[in-house]
C-alpha cells in the first residue's frame, strides 16, 4: 500500500511526517526495530535515496538510532515521543483553529463546539 | 568475446542448418540408391519409368539447388536481423567490440556456409559414385572409366597434381567467403540510407555484384586470359581456367578483405538503430 | 569526482534535423533521474548514444571514465523501448546468455523475481503476452548489479498493476551506489520515485534539478510544471 503523499510538497518532508506518525500513533513501537531502507521505500514507492535521507534526518533528531549490524530501531525514550506527540497535534489544533477563525467563531463559541461534537 | 559470441550464434542457429545439411545428405542417399538399381537396367527401362526419373533427377537438383539458397538466406538473413533490426539492441549493448561482434557472425555464417557445400557435394558424390560403383561390381564399366571421367574434369578445370587441387579448393572456398562478404556489405552500405535501408541493401548488392563482373573481366583481359582461350598454339582451355582461377582468386581476397574492414569501420563509425 | 557520466557539447543531426543541440550533461553516481520531455525532444537519441547504438554528430561523452564502447557498455544495463529479444529463446536461455556476456548478472535474483510473477522459464518469448514480455525484460536489465541503469520508457502502455511491479521492481533492487536514469512522459507515475528530473526540449536541457527543490521553489508537482513548460 503506497503512502498517501501530496503532489505539490516536498516528498521528503513528507516522509518525515508520515514516520513521525507512525512513531506516535504506535505503528512503530518504542524500541522496535524498522524494516530495511529497500523494504520501507517500496512499501512507500518512494526513491530509497529519500528514505534514507528522512530516516537520517529522524535519527538525527534522535528519534530512532542505528545499530552497527543489526538495524536501525525506534527510542525507547517515551517522555520524547509524548513530546513529538504533542508537537504535532498542536500543529493540527493551530490548522483547525485558523479554519474556525475563518468562519467567524469565537474561542468561546469553538470550545462548546467542540465539546458538543465530542459527545456524540 | 569473440568465441562467447559464435558460441551463442552456434546455438541460435544450429537447428535450422543441421536439417537443412541432413535433408540433403539423406536424398543423396536415396538418390544414390536409385541410381545404383538404374544403373543395373539402364537397357530397359520402360519409357514411363523413364519420364519418372528424369523428373525425379529435376527434383533432386531442384532440392539440392534451393538447400544451398536456403543456407544462404537463412545466413543473411539471420546476420540482418541479430545486426540492424530491434534485436540489435542487444547484440551492439554487449560489451564487445563491433569487430568482435561482426566478426563472430561472419564466422559463423561461413561455417555453415562450407558444411552446406560439403554436404551438396557428398549428395552428389552418392549419385555419381554409385554408377561407378555399380559398374565396377558387375565389370559393366571399370575404375578405368572413372579415371577417365576425373581426367576430363581435370583437363577442363586445370586443376592438376597438388597445387592445382588446392588452388581448386582455396578458390571454392574463396567463393563462398566472396559472396557471403558481398550481402554483409550490401547490408551495411544499406544501413547508410538513412529510410529504405533493405531497399538500399539489395540496390547496394546488385551494384557490388556489377562492379565485381566489370572489374574480373578487365583484369582478365589485362592479364591476358581470354588470349589463352583462342590461342591456336597452346590449344588448351585449362590453361584458362587456371590462369582465371588464380585471377579470381586474388580478386576475391583483396575484395573480400575490403568489405570486410568497410563493414567493420561503417558499423563501427554510421551505426544508427532506428 | 565521482562524474558517472560526463557529456560536453554533445550534438546529433540528422540530416537537416537536430535531435541534440549541444548539451552538457553530468551525472552522479547514486541517483535515480528522470528524462522527461515529450515525443521528439531527443530522449531516445540521447539514451541512444549513451549506450552506443548510435553515434553522435559532434561532441564528448564518457560514461564512468571511459569513452563509449567495451568498457561502458559492461557497465551499463540497458532497457530499451521495444521487445529486442528474439522470439525463439527461451527465458532460461536467455538467462544463460546474459549470465555468460555480464559478469554482474545475478541468476538467482533473476529466476526469484521469475518466480514471483509465476511464469514458466521454459516458455519461448514469443508465447508470452506483451506485459509478461516486458517484465522478462525488465528483470533482465534490474538483474544485473550495473553502474548505470538505463530505461527507456519502462511503464509506457502497461496496466497498472504492471506499474506498480515495475515500479516496485526498479526500488526493491535499486542499489544506492547505481544510477538510473529512467525516460518518460508519464510523469505522475514515477515523480515520488526520483531524485532529480532533466526536462528536453527541441534537443536542449530545459531544466535539471532535483524533484524536491522544484516542489518547495515552485509550490507544485514536477508533473504540474512539466505541463506549464510544455504547454502547447
Amino acid at each position: 500500500m503506497p503512502w498517501n503523499l501530496d503532489s505539490d510538497r516536498p516528498i521528503f518532508i513528507q516522509i518525515v511526517e508520515h514516520l513521525q506518525y507512525d512513531i506516535v500513533s504506535g505503528v512503530f513501537q518504542p524500541g522496535q526495530r524498522l524494516p530495511s531502507v529497500r523494504d520501507l521505500a517500496a512499501e512507500a514507492a518512494v526513491n530509497p535515496n529519500t528514505m534514507q535521507r528522512a530516516l537520517s534526518e529522524l535519527e538525527r533528531d534522535g528519534y530512532m538510532h542505528s545499530e552497527r549490524t543489526s538495524g536501525r530501531f525506534i527510542t525507547e525514550d517515551i517522555g520524547m515521543i509524548n513530546d513529538l506527540k504533542r508537537q504535532l497535534a498542536t500543529a493540527q489544533i493551530e490548522v483547525f483553529l485558523e479554519a474556525m477563525k475563518r468562519l467567524g467563531l469565537s474561542n468561546d463559541e469553538i470550545q462548546v463546539l467542540v465539546k458538543e461534537n465530542m459527545k456524540e | 568475446m569473440l568465441g562467447k559470441i559464435m558460441k551463442h550464434e552456434f546455438r541460435a542457429t544450429w537447428r535450422y542448418f543441421l536439417a537443412i545439411d541432413l535433408i540433403t545428405l539423406v536424398i543423396g542417399v536415396i538418390a544414390g540408391i536409385v541410381g545404383y538399381n538404374v544403373a543395373g537396367g539402364i537397357d530397359d527401362i520402360p519409357p514411363a519409368l523413364g519420364i519418372l526419373l528424369i523428373l525425379c533427377l529435376a527434383g533432386y537438383v531442384f532440392v539440392m539447388v534451393s538447400a544451398a539458397v536456403l543456407t544462404t538466406i537463412l545466413n543473411v538473413v539471420h546476420y540482418y536481423r541479430s545486426l540492424y533490426t530491434a534485436e540489435g539492441y542487444l547484440t551492439f549493448t554487449l560489451p564487445a567490440s563491433t569487430i568482435e561482434i561482426l566478426s563472430a557472425k561472419m564466422i559463423v555464417a561461413l561455417f555453415w556456409q562450407i558444411i552446406m557445400t560439403i554436404c551438396l557435394s557428398a549428395s552428389v558424390s552418392f549419385l555419381i559414385g554409385s554408377f561407378f560403383l555399380y559398374g565396377s561390381l558387375h565389370h559393366a564399366y571399370g575404375l578405368q572409366d572413372f579415371y577417365e571421367f576425373c581426367d576430363v574434369f581435370e583437363q577442363a578445370l586445370g586443376f592438376y597434381g597438388f597445387f592445382g587441387i588446392i588452388r581448386y579448393f582455396l578458390s571454392v572456398f574463396m567463393q563462398i567467403v566472396l559472396n557471403l562478404m558481398m550481402f554483409f556489405f550490401a547490408i551495411s552500405i544499406g544501413q547508410l540510407w538513412q529510410k529504405h535501408k533493405v531497399l538500399g541493401s539489395v540496390v547496394s548488392f546488385f551494384g557490388c555484384r556489377f562492379a565485381l563482373g566489370i572489374i574480373t573481366f578487365f583484369v582478365n583481359l589485362i592479364t591476358g586470359s581470354f588470349g589463352m582461350l583462342f590461342n591456336e598454339v597452346a590449344d588448351d582451355p585449362g590453361r584458362y581456367f587456371s590462369h582465371s582461377t588464380i585471377v579470381s582468386l586474388v580478386i576475391s581476397i583483396l575484395v573480400s578483405v575490403g568489405m570486410y574492414v568497410g563493414c567493420v569501420l561503417i558499423t563501427d563509425r554510421k551505426l544508427n538503430l532506428d | 569526482m565521482n562524474k558517472l557520466v560526463d557529456i560536453k557539447g554533445l550534438t546529433k543531426n540528422y540530416d537537416s534535423l537536430t535531435a541534440l543541440n549541444n548539451i552538457n550533461l553530468e551525472l552522479e553516481s547514486g541517483h535515480i533521474v528522470g528524462l522527461l520531455g515529450p515525443n521528439g525532444s531527443g530522449k531516445t537519441t540521447l539514451i541512444k548514444i549513451l549506450c552506443g547504438l548510435l553515434r553522435p554528430t559532434a561532441g564528448f561523452v564518457q560514461v564512468d571514465g571511459h569513452n563509449i564502447g567495451v568498457e561502458t557498455k559492461s557497465v551499463i544495463s540497458y532497457l530499451p523501448d521495444q521487445t529486442y529479444l528474439n522470439g525463439n529463446m527461451t527465458i532460461r536461455d536467455i538467462f544463460a546468455l546474459f549470465v555468460d556476456f555480464y559478469k554482474d548478472f545475478d541468476l538467482m535474483r533473476a529466476y526469484n523475481m521469475l518466480n514471483i510473477l509465476r511464469i514458466d522459464p521454459n516458455a519461448k518469448l514469443k508465447t508470452l503476452s506483451k506485459g509478461n514480455k516486458e517484465k522478462v525484460q525488465l528483470i533482465l536489465v534490474m538483474s544485473r548489479r550495473a553502474k548505470l541503469y538505463i530505461l527507456d520508457e519502462p511503464i509506457a502502455g502497461v496496466d497498472p498493476a504492471a506499474r506498480d511491479f515495475i515500479l516496485n521492481t526498479i526500488i526493491s533492487n535499486y542499489d544506492p551506489s547505481a544510477t538510473i536514469l529512467i525516460s518518460t512522459h508519464l510523469i505522475s507515475d514515477v515523480e515520488s520515485v526520483l531524485d532529480d528530473v532533466i526536462f528536453l526540449q527541441y534537443g536542449n536541457i530545459a531544466l535539471h534539478a532535483s524533484v524536491d527543490e522544484i516542489r518547495s521553489r515552485e509550490g507544485k508537482s514536477v508533473d504540474a510544471l512539466f505541463r506549464e513548460v510544455y504547454r502547447c
